[in-house]
């Protein structure tokens, strides 16, 4: 919808509505010119048909002429009652075809018409004469008879010369039509030609007005889509074109704008990533060396057993909290680290044999202070070495076994290794608490354990299941539960890796 | 075969080196070796631990990473670009246990690398399973 105000600034829609208003009016010019020709030439067709009209009346009147003449003669010869009534008729119709050029013809003929009346007339007179005399028989018959054929002769003539008269008005009305068809023709094919010129040059400049700007503009964007974002349109014109260019500049500026917001904000990202990670490399270094010492001291004094009863009951309990703190961080780090989708994976061989033999080394001092039985047991199915991460499966292992030994209170943990289809099997059972079967998927969530007061009566931070998990998934594995409260837990790790035998083949 | 208690005796009279510039991480890692009756000698920083090295040439090297005014990765570097020393096996010990840790450590030269803390019941066991495929230790176990 255009507001009127818009005729205010140069526009190309009203340059467009201009030129086809100019058409529309030599249209109309055109057709003004030619109505008049037009009408004239209506009126002279109109006097055509009458003119045919008297042309055919002038020709009976001819032809009646002749057979007067053929009926006279043989009057003359043969004088009887059929004849002279043919010839009544005859004068007859003669004066009736007078009547109807009088009626028809216009004023130029009209002196004609008079004067062929009057032959006519005389004509008639004269025979009606010859008719009488005939019949009384008198001499001046040959007198008579040639006054009558003279009669003929001057009507005939007469008639002749109205013909030709009538003819010639005939001609020069066609001629007339046909200048008139010629005047409009000549006037119709130079106004097409103007119009079409018209037309012609309004759309080549109208294309040029438009079609110039936009291939500027496509030419631009182009550039801008390539890369050069400070490409822009020159605006030369107020008119529509331009201020699709003046729009188009504006969306480049905000382009730009709106490039270089993003790439600080991805610069500031990797920044505050590479903090994160400079952040957990300090962290763990920082955290873990204080530990190393309480650790290491607290493990001599017990190893060197001389200290009194309460005083090692002491050293071991400040040394099982120090674990316990260790665990904590470890289980923050790995957990960040494992989300934060920084853990790397890096399968090395590991020797089936020697991994056992160090675990069960591991947890055979826990297993004696707590009073239970603790089997380690290698499904002959397992071959002797396998492909995995080892601190990955060494804290699979360790979080399962150190859970089982936590919630255990009687009886026996096992750690039983073994393959099936293919995949290493690693299964930590217990004879501990157990765990419902509505727990049995909460668990392995952050922060989560069987019971919330577990935390204070088992210790723990919650995230050993949670990192065994992701550590499974990060291997292509799985780890899964089967429990019964009050009998004991059983955790089943199934990991796709490769495995050989010492001297053997490759197996996957 | 030899058993747990036996494997301990091999560092009998055996000199290691500990470099650690954390004093007490070098007392627990020396007063563990004592315990297995080995020959320990102590270093608190690079410099220090490169010389002993030399003029001692122990049976292996116990390293940590981040040290003052010589590193452990510039004291590794040193030790495998001098015959005199390049043939000891030198075990990381870190507190730093982010990932590929262990891959760079022996990239760099160290034969492997163990964590801190350590667990000091098993510290030695640990220690040795993994300098066992060193050709030094291989004969020294073929001679006991």
């Amino acid at each position: 919808m255009m507001r009127w105000n818009v005729l205010a600034k140069p526009s190309i829609y009203r340059q467009i509505l201009a030129s086809f208003a100019v058409i529309v009016v030599l249209i109309l010019v055109a057709g003004i010119f030619n109505s008049y020709e037009l009408t004239q030439l209506q009126r002279v067709s109109q006097q055509v048909a009458p003119v045919g009209e008297q042309l055919i009346t002038v020709q009976e009147y001819a032809l009646t002429l002749e057979s007067l003449d053929v009926r006279l003669e043989q009057f003359i010869l043969v004088g009887d009652e059929a004849t002279r009534n043919e010839i009544e008729l005859a004068f007859e119709q003669l004066q009736s075809s007078i009547v109807l050029l009088q009626e028809g013809t216009g004023e130029s003929l009209s002196g004609d018409v008079q004067q062929l009346e009057a032959a006519t007339n005389d004509l008639i007179a004269e025979s009606q004469l010859l008719i009488a005399t005939l019949d009384e028989q008198n001499t001046s018959v040959n007198l008579l008879i040639r006054n009558v054929f003279t009669s003929i002769d001057d009507s005939r003539s007469l008639s002749q010369d109205l013909t030709t008269e009538l003819l010639t008005l005939v001609q020069t009305t066609v001629t007339e039509q046909a200048r008139f068809v010629e005047q409009i023709s000549v006037q119709l094919y130079v106004l097409t030609g103007i119009i079409f010129m018209i037309g012609v040059g309004s759309a080549v400049y109208v294309s040029r007005r438009v079609a110039g700007p936009l291939a500027e503009m496509a030419a631009i964007a182009t550039e801008v889509a390539e890369g050069n974002l400070e490409a822009r349109v020159r605006v030369k014109s107020e008119d529509e074109t331009g201020r699709l260019g003046l729009a188009f500049n504006r969306m480049a500026d905000q382009v730009e704008q709106t490039l270089n917001d993003l790439k600080k904000a991805n610069r500031e990202l990797k920044e505050v990533s590479r903090l994160k990670d400079e952040f957990l490399a300090i962290m763990s270094h920082e955290l873990r060396t204080p530990l190393n010492a309480i650790i290491g001291f607290h493990g001599i004094m017990l190893m060197d057993d001389e200290l009194n009863e309460e005083s090692q009951f002491m050293v071991k309990r400040s040394r099982a909290n120090a674990d316990r703190l260790l665990n904590l961080i470890n289980d923050i780090l790995d957990i960040s680290r494992i989300e934060s989708g920084r853990l790397q994976l890096v399968p090395v061989e590991l020797h089936i044999a020697e991994l056992a033999e160090h675990w069960e080394a591991q947890m055979s001092i826990l297993a004696t202070e707590k009073n239970l039985d603790f089997e380690v047991v290698i499904d002959e199915s397992l071959p002797d070495i396998v492909y995995a991460d080892e601190d990955a499966v060494t804290k699979i292992v360790t979080n399962l076994l150190g859970n089982a030994f936590k919630f255990t209170e009687q009886g026996k943990v096992l750690l039983k290794m073994g393959s099936a289809e293919g995949k290493w099997v690693i299964e930590v059972s217990d004879t501990g608490e157990g765990i419902p079967a509505h727990m049995q998927e909460i668990i392995f969530e952050r922060f989560r354990q069987v019971d919330g007061s577990s935390t204070r009566k088992f210790g723990g931070s919650g995230l050993g299941l949670a990192i065994v998990r992701n550590l499974c998934l990060a291997m292509n594995g799985t780890v899964t539960v089967t429990s019964t409260p009050g009998s004991g837990s059983n955790f089943t790790v199934s990991l796709p890796v490769e495995m050989r035998e010492r001297t053997g083949v490759l197996t996957a | 075969m030899t058993t747990r208690k036996s494997i301990d005796h091999v560092l009998a009279d055996q000199k290691v080196l500990v470099v650690d510039d954390e004093p007490d991480s070098l007392l627990v890692a020396a007063k563990l070796l004592k315990r297995v009756n080995a020959k320990v000698l102590t270093a608190t920083n690079g410099v220090e631990g490169l010389e002993i090295a030399r003029s001692e040439r122990p049976l292996f090297i116990i390293s940590d990473l981040s040290m003052p005014e010589m590193s452990g990765w510039q004291l590794i570097a040193e030790l495998k670009s001098d015959r005199a020393t390049l043939d000891i096996p030198v075990i990381a010990l870190t507190a730093h246990a982010m990932a590929g840790d262990r891959t760079r450590a022996i990239a760099a030269g160290f034969h492997n690398y163990l964590t801190k803390p350590l667990q000091p019941e098993t510290f030695v066991t640990d220690l040795l399973r993994v300098v066992m495929d060193t050709p030094v230790m291989i004969d020294l176990l073929a001679e006991k």
